[in-house]
């Protein structure tokens, strides 16, 4: 017959191992988000300079961007 | 629920609260203020992006803003966000999480499907960085 210790025993240790799955997803897919454990962003996989925007307070701007790789081109 | 803690576990990794500081005010006992807030702190932009190599076309996985002069890997994570209310049908509701180095603020969002994003980021001039 269970105690109730035992089942709170066993509660805790369900709630470690989701905490721990739960981590480990968020680490592959949002990085970022542990950022609060003292993890910085990880190196960085490909980057391109795609041009300038200037953002101002209170206003949504349309932009379409197409640009070449190495090149900034194409931005409306 | 079976187990309460794992529930309450879940509930909280999942509560996420949104909020903008609008400016400040004060009150005086026995009188009333009429205030009319002005524009949100910050701005966006709104669109699609495509990278082109050749002929090979695609879309990257997010966009940042970064100040001039400066890279992504400089900044960390606040743990913070801008976004918009989801009835107003934006893109990912324009999340953008916010980044800091030395007092200066970073800006990143993902990009959705068929390159679209929004992204919401504090009034200045920045770099437009793709990441794939």
């Amino acid at each position: 017959m269970k105690t109730g210790s035992a089942s709170y025993g066993k509660a805790i240790a369900a709630a470690f191992v989701v905490t721990l799955v739960l981590s480990f997803v968020v680490m592959q897919f949002r990085p970022e988000a542990m950022a609060v454990f003292g993890s910085k962003e990880p190196a960085h996989i490909n980057t391109a300079d795609v041009g300038i925007a200037d953002v101002e307070s209170g206003f949504m701007k349309e932009m379409e961007i197409f640009s070449d790789i190495g090149e900034n081109s194409g931005i409306e | 629920m079976k187990y309460p803690l794992i529930g309450i576990l879940l509930l909280s990794a999942l509560a996420v609260a949104s909020e903008v500081d609008v400016g400040t005010l004060e009150i005086v006992n026995g009188t009333l203020v009429s205030l009319d807030l002005g524009p949100t702190p910050y701005g966006g932009i709104n669109g699609s992006i495509r990278l082109r190599l050749g002929s090979n076309e695609w879309y990257p996985e997010s966009i940042w803003l970064l100040p001039e002069g400066r890279s992504i890997s400089e900044f960390n994570y606040t743990g913070k966000t801008y976004r918009v209310p989801s009835n107003l049908s934006m893109t990912n509701n324009c999340l953008s999480s916010i980044y800091e180095t030395s007092g200066m603020r970073a800006f990143k969002t993902s990009v959705k499907e068929g390159g679209k994003f929004c992204i919401l980021a504090e009034g200045g001039k920045y770099k437009i960085m793709a990441e794939y």
